[in-house]
C-alpha cells in the first residue's frame, strides 16, 4: 500500500519535471538579450523578442492588482471582523465561488461590459478581467491573515480605549501585513498566467503598449498565438515566452514560500 | 481561530462606522459582481435563448451555414473530459493527500518538500500545459498509448478510432495533471481535520497504518473527499487553454474517446473569432451562461460538503 | 498557517512594495511615453533583401510610389480577422516598419468572423476576411457606410493524401471530391476515383477505406474548399453548403489549423484532406497531393502560376461594385466556369475590409490612421506581392495577386476619403 501511495506521489510530480525540462530545452534557443527588447519576428525569420508581451503583461497585471487590492483587502477585513453577519456569509461564499470560476466566462463578461461599448480591445478591459480573477484570492488571504492575529492582541488594544477601526488598521499594518503580501503575490501569480480572458478582452499588440485604450499583448497570448502556428521559429518564440513565464512563476512562488514562511497548510499557491 | 470580538460592536464610533461601511461595500461588491455576471450573461444571450430554447442544450448542430448554434456535443465533451480527468486524477490526488497527511508524520522534511512540488504543479499556467500537451503529450499518446488501447480495447466503441493524439483522451490526461494539486490539497486538509481519536482507536486494536487509513480515516473523511472531488471537477469543467490545445476542437458529437471533441470552454475560445452576427455572439454568451450555472452548482455542492468537514479550520482552494 | 511566525515581514513588505512600484512604474511609463521601448526586429537581413527585390520586381508602378516616397506621420493601426493571411501579414507588417518607421501595425489573427464583426463594430481599422460579406453581414453595417472589399493575397487549396506506395499526383474532379467528403465514396479503389487515373495508377489504388480529414476550426481554406464542392456538386450545396465559420462536415475528423491537417494526413495512411498550398510550399516534399480538373478538362497540379492565373480569370470582369453583387460573389465561382486551359480551380482570395469614408464615426479612425491604413494596403497589394527568392510570397507560399486585381485594388483604395478628401493624393 505504501508502495501505491508513493507511486501516486511520483506520478503526480513527474509531469512537473517533464513540463519544466521541456520548456527549458525548447525555450533556451530563443533566449538572448534581444528576446527582452525586440518584438515577434516574421515567419521563418529568427526569434525576435517578446517585449510587447512583457510590457503588456506588466501593465495589465499591475493595473489589475491595483484595482483588486483595495477591494479584496476591504472584503477580507469585513469577512474577518464581522464573520457572523449575513452579508459576510453570503459574500464569503460568493468569493469562494468566484475563486473557482471559469476565467473565460469572466473574460466574456468584461467583453460585454467594456470591449463592446468602448469598441476596442484594451489594456483596461484586460486589467479589469484580471482584477476580477485576483479579487477572491486577495480577499481570502487577507481574511485568513487577520483571523490568526491573537485575540489577546486585540483585547489589549481595545482595553486601552483605542477605537476598533484603529485597532484593525494597526493589526492589518503590523501583524497581518505578511499575509497581505502573500495575497498580493498570489494574485499577481494567478493573473500573470491567465490567457483565455485576455484573448477576448485585451487582444494582441505587435508592439509595446503606448496607451490604455488600445489592444495590448501579453506573454500568455504570445504562447497561444505563436505556439499554434506552423512555423518552426514561431514555435521556438512560444517556447521562449513559456520559459520566461515559468521562470517568473517559480520565482514568485518561491518568494511566497520562503520570504513569507508560509506553512503548507492553509493558503495554497493556486494559480 | 475566530478573531471577532463579541461585544465590541457596542463601542461604536464614527471611525468604526466608516470602516464598516467601506469594507462592507467591498463585501457587497463581491456579491454584486456575481449577480452582475449572471445578469450580463443572461441579457447578452437573450437572443440565443429566445431562438433556440432548450434545443440549445439538446441539439447537436453548431453550423454557421444554417445559423444554428446548439451545444450538446460540447456538453458531452465537457462531461467526458472531466470524468476522465477525475478517473485518472482522483486516485493519484488522494494518494498524494494520504501521503502528505499520514505517511508524512514520520518524515516531515521530505514530505513537505514533496508537498511543495505538488503545489508547484498548480503554479504552471494552463497555457503552458496546453502548449506542452500539443508538442509532447499528444504525439506520445498518438504513437504509443492510443494504438495500444485500440489494439486491446478497440472492440469497445470507446477506443475504436484512428489515433490522432489531439482528442478527448489526451484532454482528460492533461486535465488530470492539472486537478491533482486541487484534489490533493483539499483532501489533505480534510484528512488533517480527522480527529486523532479516530486513528488512536484503531491503532489500539493493533491495526497497521494502512488499515487505519482505510477503516478509520477515509470513511470519516468521505463526504469531505467527495467535496474535494467536486472541486476538482469544477476546475476541470472551467479549464480552457490547456484543453484548447489538445482536444482537437471538433464540434461534432464525438464517437469515441479517441475522437477530437470540444468542451464548453474551448468552444468559446475557438468560436470567438468566428462570431459575426448578433445571433452567433449571443449563442457564444449563452455557452458562458451554461458554464456560469454549472460552476455555480458545482461550487455550492463542493463548499457545502467541504465545509461540513472542516467547519472550524477554514481554508480555501 | 503561521504568518506571524517569521521575522521577515519587513523584508516581505519591502519586496511587495518594490514589486508594486516596479509594476506601477512600468505601467505609468508605458502609458505616458508614446514611443517607449526599443522595438528592434531581428530580421534585418531578410527585410532589407525583401525591400531590394521589391524595387526590381514591382508589379504595378502606379501605386508603389505613395508608400516609399515620403515618411508618413506616426500612427498605430490595428487590423484583425482571417488566420489564413496571418503569416504573410505579419511579414508585411514587420517589413513595412522599415519602409515607414513611424507606423506601427498589429494584426490580431482571431478568425474571419471577427474580422467582419470587428470592422462592423469599429474594433479594427481594417478587417481581414477570407470571404466577402454575406447579405446578412452587410445588413449589420452602420447605416450610410460603404465598406470596401480588397483582395490582398491568394490561396490555393490542394487535396493532400497519404497513400503508401503512390507518389504520383492522383487526379480528382470537384464532383468526386464532394462525394468523398459527403461520404458517398468511401474506398480508395472506388471506380469513380479509378476512372480518373491512368491505368497504371488506377491499378495501384488500395482497397482501403479513405480516412477523411478537414480543419476543425472555421477558416478561409475550408471556405474556399466547401465553396468549390458546392459549385461542383448540388447535393453538397443543398445539404452542407459553405462558410468561413463552422461547417457540419458529414464525414471525417477535424484537425487544428493547417499544420494540424498536414500532421493528420502525414501521420495516417490512406488519409485525404484539403490543405492550404502555403503549407506545402513552406514545407516542400513532405506531403503528396492531387491534381484537380478544371473547367477546360485539364488536371492541374497547383502552383504559384496557375493559382494566380485562375484568380486573374476570376477578376477579368472586374470586382463587384455593390453590396448585393459582393454578397453573391465568389472568386471560386467566377473561375469555376472559366475555360482557361491551365488555371487551378480551387483558388481563392483573402480580403482586407476597409471603410470608404474613414472619417465617419463608425470607422473609429483618426486622420493619421487613415493615411497609414490606405498607404499600408497600397503597399501590400503592390510591393507586398513581389516575388523572388527572399520575398515572403515565395518563402511563405502566398501566390502573388494577378495584375488585374492589383489594378482593381488601386482603384478601390483611391476612393477612400477622409472628411471628403481622398486619402491617397
Amino acid at each position: 500500500m505504501k508502495g501505491l501511495i508513493l507511486l501516486s506521489v511520483a506520478i503526480a510530480i513527474i509531469p512537473l519535471f517533464l513540463v519544466v525540462a521541456n520548456v527549458v530545452v525548447e525555450g533556451l534557443p530563443a533566449i538572448s538579450s534581444g528576446f527582452f527588447t525586440g518584438i515577434p519576428p516574421s515567419p521563418l525569420a529568427g526569434y525576435g523578442g517578446i517585449l510587447n508581451g512583457i510590457e503588456g503583461s506588466l501593465l495589465m497585471v499591475g493595473m489589475g492588482t491595483l484595482i483588486a487590492v483595495p477591494l479584496g483587502v476591504g472584503a477580507g477585513i469585513y469577512f474577518s471582523e464581522w464573520p457572523e453577519s449575513r452579508l459576510s456569509f453570503l459574500s464569503s461564499f460568493t468569493n469562494d465561488v468566484l475563486a473557482e470560476f471559469p476565467t473565460i466566462v469572466i473574460g466574456l463578461f468584461v467583453y460585454a461590459l467594456v470591449v463592446a461599448p468602448t469598441r476596442t480591445f484594451s489594456a483596461v478591459a484586460g486589467a479589469l478581467a484580471l482584477a476580477i480573477i485576483e479579487l477572491p484570492i486577495i480577499a481570502r488571504t487577507t481574511e485568513e491573515s487577520l483571523k490568526i492575529v491573537p485575540i489577546t492582541l486585540r483585547e489589549a488594544s481595545m482595553a486601552l480605549g483605542i477605537p476598533r477601526w484603529k485597532t484593525i488598521f494597526r493589526v492589518v499594518i503590523s501583524t497581518g501585513k505578511s499575509g497581505l503580501a502573500t495575497g498580493i503575490l498570489l494574485g499577481i501569480a494567478r493573473a500573470t498566467g491567465e490567457t483565455a480572458p485576455l484573448i477576448v478582452t485585451a487582444g494582441y499588440l505587435n508592439y509595446p503598449p503606448t496607451g490604455l485604450f488600445q489592444q495590448t499583448g501579453s506573454i500568455p497570448y504570445i504562447i497561444y498565438n505563436f505556439g499554434t502556428a506552423g512555423y518552426p521559429n514561431w514555435i521556438t518564440v512560444a517556447w521562449g515566452a513559456a520559459l520566461v513565464l515559468v521562470a517568473f512563476m517559480l520565482i514568485l512562488n518561491l518568494s511566497v514560500k520562503f520570504f513569507i514562511g508560509r506553512k503548507s497548510t492553509g493558503v495554497r499557491a493556486e494559480i | 481561530m475566530t478573531a471577532s470580538l463579541k461585544g465590541s460592536r457596542r463601542s461604536g464610533s464614527n471611525g468604526d462606522l466608516i470602516l464598516k461601511t467601506v469594507v462592507g461595500a467591498a463585501a457587497i461588491g463581491i456579491v454584486a459582481l456575481l449577480i452582475g455576471l449572471g445578469i450580463e450573461l443572461t441579457s447578452g444571450s437573450w437572443l440565443s435563448i429566445k431562438t433556440f430554447g432548450l434545443g440549445f442544450i439538446t441539439g447537436s448542430t453548431w453550423n454557421s451555414v444554417t445559423d444554428t448554434y446548439n451545444v450538446f456535443p460540447a456538453v458531452i465533451g465537457t462531461l467526458t473530459a472531466s470524468a476522465l480527468a477525475l478517473l485518472l486524477g482522483l486516485p493519484i490526488g488522494l494518494g498524494v493527500a494520504i501521503f502528505l497527511s499520514e505517511r508524512a508524520k514520520g518524515m516531515r522534511a521530505g514530505a513537505s518538500a514533496l508537498g511543495s512540488l505538488v503545489e508547484l504543479l498548480a503554479a504552471v499556467p494552463s497555457v503552458i500545459y496546453g502548449f506542452w500537451g500539443l508538442a509532447v503529450l499528444a504525439p506520445f499518446m498518438r504513437d504509443y498509448i492510443e494504438p495500444t488501447l485500440k489494439t486491446y480495447l478497440g472492440f469497445t466503441q470507446l477506443f475504436n478510432a484512428t489515433p490522432i493524439g489531439t482528442d478527448l483522451l489526451t484532454a482528460g490526461v492533461i486535465l488530470a495533471i492539472m486537478i491533482i494539486p486541487t484534489i490533493s490539497a483539499v483532501s489533505r486538509d480534510i484528512l488533517n481535520a480527522v480527529p486523532d481519536s479516530q486513528r488512536e482507536a484503531m491503532y489500539s486494536l493493533g491495526a497497521t497504518d494502512w488499515e487505519v487509513v482505510r477503516k478509520a480515516v477515509l470513511p470519516y473523511a468521505r463526504s469531505g473527499i467527495f467535496g474535494a472531488t467536486i472541486l476538482g471537477l469544477g476546475r476541470a469543467v472551467g479549464e480552457t487553454m490547456a484543453v484548447t490545445f489538445v482536444i482537437g476542437n471538433n464540434i461534432n458529437l464525438p464517437k469515441s474517446l479517441l475522437s477530437p471533441g470540444a468542451t464548453l470552454t474551448t468552444l468559446i475560445v475557438n468560436q470567438f473569432g468566428n462570431t459575426f452576427d448578433p445571433l452567433s455572439e449571443a449563442a457564444l454568451v449563452e455557452v458562458g451562461l451554461v458554464l456560469f450555472l454549472l460552476a455555480l452548482v458545482i461550487n455550492i455542492l463542493a463548499r457545502v460538503l467541504v465545509w461540513r468537514m472542516t467547519r472550524s479550520t477554514r481554508f480555501r482552494v | 498557517m503561521n504568518l506571524n511566525k517569521t521575522g521577515t515581514s519587513g523584508t516581505t513588505i519591502g519586496l511587495v512594495v518594490v514589486l508594486v512600484m516596479v509594476v506601477v512604474g512600468a505601467g505609468a511609463y508605458i502609458a505616458l511615453n508614446p514611443n517607449s521601448g526599443p522595438t528592434t526586429v531581428t530580421q534585418t537581413s531578410t527585410a532589407t533583401s525583401t525591400i531590394a527585390t521589391t524595387a526590381t520586381n514591382t508589379i504595378s508602378t502606379t501605386a508603389t510610389t505613395t508608400a516609399t516616397s515620403s515618411g508618413l506621420g506616426a500612427a498605430t493601426l490595428t487590423g484583425g480577422g482571417s488566420t489564413l493571411v496571418y503569416p504573410i501579414m505579419q511579414d508585411w507588417i514587420n517589413t513595412y516598419a522599415f519602409v515607414q518607421p513611424n507606423i506601427q501595425i498589429t494584426y490580431n489573427a482571431i478568425g474571419s468572423g471577427k474580422g467582419i464583426s470587428g470592422i462592423t463594430t469599429g474594433l479594427f481599422n481594417y478587417g481581414g476576411s477570407d470571404a466577402p460579406l454575406t447579405a446578412a453581414q452587410y445588413a449589420l453595417l452602420p447605416s450610410g457606410s460603404n465598406l470596401l472589399t480588397i483582395p490582398v493575397s491568394d490561396s490555393g487549396i490542394i487535396p493532400a493524401y497519404n497513400l503508401p506506395g503512390i507518389t504520383a499526383h492522383l487526379n480528382f474532379t470537384g464532383n468526386v471530391l464532394a462525394e468523398i467528403f459527403y461520404g458517398s465514396i468511401t474506398m480508395w479503389n472506388d471506380h469513380h476515383i479509378a476512372a480518373l487515373q491512368s491505368a497504371s495508377v488506377a491499378a495501384q489504388l488500395p482497397a482501403h477505406a479513405i480516412q477523411v480529414y478537414h480543419r476543425s476550426d472555421g477558416s478561409g481554406t475550408m471556405y474556399g474548399f466547401t465553396q468549390y464542392l458546392s459549385d461542383s456538386n448540388s447535393t453538397w450545396k443543398t445539404q452542407v453548403g459553405f462558410s468561413t465559420g463552422t461547417i457540419a462536415w458529414p464525414v471525417g475528423v477535424g484537425c487544428l489549423h493547417n499544420a494540424g491537417v498536414a500532421q493528420c494526413i502525414a501521420g495516417n495512411s490512406y488519409s485525404l484532406g484539403p490543405l492550404e498550398i502555403a503549407y506545402e510550399i513552406a514545407n516542400p516534399g513532405q506531403i503528396n497531393f492531387g491534381a484537380v480538373q478544371n473547367h477546360f478538362g485539364n488536371y492541374i497540379v497547383a502552383n504559384f502560376t496557375n493559382i494566380s492565373e485562375a484568380l486573374a480569370a476570376g477578376v477579368k470582369n472586374g470586382l463587384p461594385t455593390t453590396y448585393t453583387q459582393w454578397s453573391s460573389y465568389s472568386v471560386i465561382q467566377a473561375t469555376f466556369n472559366d475555360s482557361g486551359k491551365y488555371i487551378y480551380p480551387v483558388s481563392t482570395f483573402t480580403y482586407a475590409l476597409v471603410y470608404q469614408d474613414l472619417s465617419a464615426s463608425y470607422a473609429s479612425t483618426s486622420q493619421a490612421q487613415a493615411v497609414a491604413v490606405v498607404n499600408f494596403l497600397s503597399w501590400v497589394v503592390t510591393s507586398g506581392q513581389a516575388t523572388g527568392p527572399n520575398s515572403p510570397t515565395t518563402t511563405l507560399g502566398y501566390p502573388p495577386l494577378p495584375s488585374a486585381a492589383v489594378t482593381l485594388d488601386a482603384q478601390l483604395l483611391a476612393t477612400v476619403t477622409y472628411n471628403g478628401t481622398p486619402v491617397l493624393s
